[in-house]
């Protein structure tokens, strides 16, 4: 099992699928880092992402990667009505309180999904999903390199914006210090808007990407939610830089490990890396602040 | 002073409570009923035990189904290997919990805030996996049927069961408030308001946090041979699940973070409100009574942010 | 005047003899047609099914089968011994945890009053659920086929109709063995891939055990906690491995699919042998493809076989489903079971109804649709596993052909010939 290709092709998989929880974790990465919320209903708006994928493709031919222009700016809307209505409503209050809200809304999303959708799974089949770059001796799945490439480019993007911009600055202001924020006349509610908007528009534009090679089921954010939220703070909470670096660490990991682990242990490997990297620095690799 | 005199009055209200309690069953015997009480009582030990450390020390963790699991797995592997009855192996699986929760607390403690939250995720995940491991066979254990066998802890009678886990609540809710009395308390206050200042105070954080989370843990576990005792069957789900830590953190924040009926009552609403929003719609379109539950969560915590029994409590001094 | 008197005397008799007789007799048949027992007007029968949550597929399919018997029993006239009382099902969700399984069994045994109970499909709840009806003693019927549901167990109150995962190991083999020799295709090497979820594991295990024993090697042995999240190692370790066959199992659909979409990516075209009961859904040619799914076989506890297809009609035009499955076929001769039950017995007394299903033995009716049923009845052994004749409850085995999944074999069942995979 340690043959040379093994290992090479190991690293190559878990490089790409780490992207892919990398792009999955950017959103909710942000929301942590400004609005100190942990969303649990990240993985369901993903979901919800998924689905529009799938409809827009079977109903209107829209090729996934095209619909990427819908979706995500439907999200934005969508989590800044989400933030504005339901979140903004528990911002600061007790410690925790907005736990229970995501959670409600998670309960609520999934089984609205399930309620009209159905529990029937749905995929979208195009080619991307079972067609194989060979490089060398090396398969690099389609929709993996896809998703991975579109990873580093919203990554890019976020970044630029939240270094380049004013708003982008504003929102790392509040991140940093919210009263020193609020003091230079920041509009902090306004940052939480966007804040939570871009969270979710991140998120379900992961959830296009995904739905390339993943089966959408009104469930199907229970099979990413925990790898999510440790990629997340692996990285760092509020670093989008560290939501990518987290999400590929916990890729590479997962791969690499099949070399000594068997499969069904791989995820240990996963938890065990997670809890020595926090163990060394604290705050996450690229941690912004210090709880 | 205040605080105490609160105290006092709720000690005899809790009394009050159990006797009543301890009388229902014998007006209202349904089984459905008891089932739902029995439940509920089991719930509320596992969150008072997680708020000693969330809500008291204030270290708010994602990972308690851990130390619930352990206590399971432990008692139950004794009893199906070797024959100890689970009521010896209730203390050994509490002492397992405890032992684990040493070694989790001495790994995590430095984090903070989220991170710690988290990062306390990651123990009950892996447990899960390596209790799945097949080779084991642990992956489903079944326990033999033995009707009426009170030293095995089995009980033909669904009363029984109410009333041990009763007895476990209120054996709980007392250790808690002599815990709420004493010094360590006072630490675990400070802590949880600052816990900077209180190192730089002289306070040994690690020891304090360390003592919370070494109690809740043997709670947990204890709790954990009750429960597998009721439902009688163990997987790693079961034991290690995502929705044993969920529940856990849930329930005191819904009925209120860091006070002693706030855990209790969190789990009094959420428990039967499951069950009933299942009876009542569980049957017909897929999913709608679990969106009626999701909703009714979220409006209860938009409308009470500060939980159930800080709210009742102001609403009572109010008259 | 005399005369007069006397005719009417006579007539005033006869009219009265005619009346006592009438009454008579009219009072002798009401009480020679009252029906047996108390009077009865519906009989529930409880579904606790998973409706919400990853296994909300499978439930519904349940929910189908049973509402399908359901009908057609009522619209027969109901339960003729019980004077037409008809079924009335009562479905609750089991949600998503072995405790909420538990207490919906629990309600509905102790709020609802049911008579027989069938569920949870998926083991972990099964066995939850089936703790609770034989604390209550309720009949409960359930499709799952850990071994541990009833092997061993004790219990009187459980009947497992699917054959054991331990024997359908044994029967995919064998099968596949026969199939081979019959291509004049040589078995040796021969990979397993599965999830460590109960019924999986007890297949697997016997495999690992019968392989050897028949003189052929496991190249490869890959077993994963679900979710899989990739395929990509699995898939190389087979492709590796160069096994001639592959038995596979998975409970959860993304696995399943990933899977199999990732063995085509790497181009891996062998035999394949599946259990797990999503691998025969209609969902799968919508998810992974109709030329995808060619050819490959799975091991399932029921299926729609040869004989029944009137009933699949049926079941297609009032669902829109394209096909029978498992879920929906055993649920359905569950209920059937049940009724069959219930007529012979007469009562809703739980225990007799318990009693009467173990020694039942039902030899026609759309309760035999259970594979091996028509041939040889349905019967229970003293630990509430089906057996067919004197061996356990065999499964049936499908392959997809054009896009839909057809009984294949035993070849008695068999809804059409097998082919063997290019």
């Amino acid at each position: 099992m340690a043959d040379p290709i093994y290992v090479l092709q190991s690293i190559a998989t878990g490089l790409l699928l780490g992207g892919v929880y990398g792009l999955t974790a950017l959103g909710l990465s942000i929301i942590f880092g400004v609005m100190n919320i942990v969303n649990f209903a990240q993985g369901d708006f993903m979901m919800l992402a998924m689905y529009a994928t799938f409809f827009l493709y079977t109903l209107f031919g829209v090729f996934p990667l095209v619909s990427l222009l819908i979706v995500i700016p439907l999200f934005f809307v969508m989590g800044i009505g989400v933030q504005k209505f339901i979140i903004n409503r528990v911002i600061d209050k007790p410690p925790m309180t907005h736990l229970l809200i995501t959670l409600g809304l998670s309960i609520v999303l999934q089984n609205v999904a399930l309620a009209i959708f159905k529990a029937d799974p749905r995929s979208v089949i195009t080619p991307l999903a079972t067609t194989a770059i060979s490089l060398g001796p090396l398969y690099l799945n389609q929709a993996h390199v896809v998703a991975f490439i579109s990873a580093l480019i919203m990554t890019f993007i976020v970044s630029m914006f939240l270094n380049r911009t004013y708003f982008g600055k504003a929102i790392r202001a509040t991140a940093d210090d919210r009263e020193a924020a609020m003091l230079m006349g920041i509009n902090i509610d306004r940052v939480y808007l966007v804040t939570f908007g871009l969270g979710i528009a991140l998120v379900s534009g992961a959830g296009v990407l995904v739905s390339l090679y993943y089966p959408i089921s009104p469930a199907v954010a229970w099979d990413f939610i925990v790898l999510m939220f440790v990629a997340v703070v692996l990285g760092g909470l509020g670093s989008v830089k560290g939501a990518l670096v987290g999400g590929i660490i916990v890729g590479l990991v997962q791969s690499v490990s099949t070399i000594w682990l068997t499969i069904d242990l791989r995820n240990i490997a996963v938890f065990a890396a997670f809890v020595i990297i926090l163990l060394l620095k604290p705050s996450g690799l690229f941690g912004v602040k210090r709880e | 002073m205040k605080i105490s005199f609160a105290e006092t009055i709720a000690k005899d209200r809790f009394l009050i409570l159990v006797i009543i309690l301890l009388i229902i069953p014998y007006v209202i015997s349904h089984p459905w009923f008891l089932r739902i009480a029995t439940l509920t009582f089991m719930w509320a030990v596992l969150a008072l035990s997680w708020n000693i450390l969330g809500g008291f020390a204030g270290q708010i963790s994602f990972g308690h189904a851990a130390f619930f699991g352990l206590g399971a797995y432990t008692s139950t592997l004794l009893f199906l290997y070797y024959n100890i009855s689970p009521w010896v192996g209730l203390f050994v699986g509490a002492g397992v919990a405890t032992l684990a929760s040493l070694f989790i607390g001495y790994l995590t403690f430095r984090l903070r805030g989220h991170y710690f939250a988290l990062s306390m995720l990651a123990f009950p995940l892996i447990l899960l996996l390596i209790f799945s491991y097949h080779p084991l066979e642990w992956y489903e254990l079944r326990f033999p049927f033995l009707g009426d066998a009170p030293l095995y802890f089995q009980f033909a009678s669904r009363h029984s069961y109410y009333q041990i886990s009763l007895m476990l609540l209120a054996i709980t809710v007392y250790v808690v408030r002599m815990l709420d009395r004493s010094r360590i308390a006072l630490y675990w206050r400070a802590i949880k308001e600052n816990e900077d200042a209180a190192g730089s105070l002289g306070v040994n954080t690690f020891k304090y946090k360390m003592i919370a989370l070494m109690i809740s843990a043997f709670i947990a576990g204890a709790l954990g041979t009750f429960y597998v005792q009721y439902v009688l069957t163990l997987d790693p789900h079961i034991a290690f699940g995502l929705h044993v830590s969920v529940n856990a953190v849930v329930m005191p924040i819904v009925g209120g973070l860091g006070t002693i009926w706030g855990p209790i009552l969190g789990a009094a609403l959420l428990v039967p409100l499951g069950e009933i929003t299942t009876a009542l719609w569980g049957g017909s379109l897929p999913g709608l009574h679990m969106i009626i539950y999701g909703i009714i969560v979220m409006i209860v915590i938009a409308m009470i942010p500060e939980g159930l029994y800080p709210r009742i409590r102001k609403v009572v001094s109010f008259r | 005047m005399r005369g007069r008197d006397a005719i009417s005397k006579t007539i005033a008799t006869l009219i009265i003899a005619v009346i006592i007789v009438a009454v008579a007799g009219g009072i002798a048949v009401y009480y020679a047609t009252l029906p047996t027992g108390p009077v009865v007007k519906e009989v529930k029968i409880g579904l606790v099914v998973p409706l919400t949550g990853p296994w909300a597929l499978q439930g519904m399919y349940k929910k189908q089968g049973a509402e399908l018997a359901i009908e057609e029993i009522n619209a027969a006239g109901g339960i003729k011994s019980l004077g037409g009382a008809k079924l009335v099902l009562v479905v609750t969700d089991a949600g998503t945890t072995a405790e909420s399984a538990a207490s919906a069994a629990e309600r509905l045994i102790t709020t609802e009053g049911i008579v027989a109970g069938i569920g949870a499909w998926l083991s972990s709840f099964t066995l939850a659920v089936t703790e609770v009806a034989e604390r209550y003693k309720v009949p409960w019927l359930t499709l799952s086929f850990a071994d541990s549901i009833t092997k061993g167990r004790g219990f009187k109150y459980v009947f497992q109709t699917s054959a054991y995962s331990s024997d359908m190991a044994v029967l995919a083999l064998d099968m596949l063995l026969e199939l081979a020799k019959a291509q004049g295709v040589t078995i040796k090497r021969i990979a397993l891939v599965g999830d460590n979820t109960a019924a999986i594991v007890f297949f697997m295990k016997a495999l690992r055990e019968l392989i050897p024993a028949k003189g052929l090697e496991i190249v490869t042995d890959q077993v994963f906690t679900p979710p899989l999240a990739d395929a990509t190692p699995i898939a190389l370790a087979v492709k590796a491995a160069k096994p001639h066959a592959v038995f596979y199992g998975a409970t959860n659909f993304p696995d399943s699919s990933l899977i199999l979409r990732k063995f085509k990516e790497l181009d891996i075209t062998l035999p394949i042998i599946g259990i797990g009961a999503w691998l025969t859904t209609p969902e799968y040619v919508a998810g992974v493809g109709a030329d995808l799914m060619e050819g490959i076989m799975a091991v399932t506890g029921s299926h729609l076989t040869k004989g029944w297809e009137r009933l699949e009609e049926k079941y297609v035009s009032k669902y829109g489903k394209p096909f029978m499955i498992q879920d929906v076929v055993s649920t359905y001769a569950h209920i059937w079971i049940i009724k069959e039950a219930l007529e012979k017995a007469g009562t809703i007394d739980r225990t007799v109804l318990r009693d009467t299903i173990s020694k039942i033995h039902i030899t026609s009716g759309p309760a035999t649709i259970l594979p091996g049923g028509s041939k040889y009845g349905i019967r229970f052994n003293e630990e509430g596993h089906r057996i067919v004749g004197d061996r356990p409850a065999y499964p049936v085995i499908v392959q997809w052909q054009g896009g839909k999944s057809w009984a294949v074999y035993p070849l008695e069942d068999a809804t059409r010939p097998v082919k063997w995979p290019k």
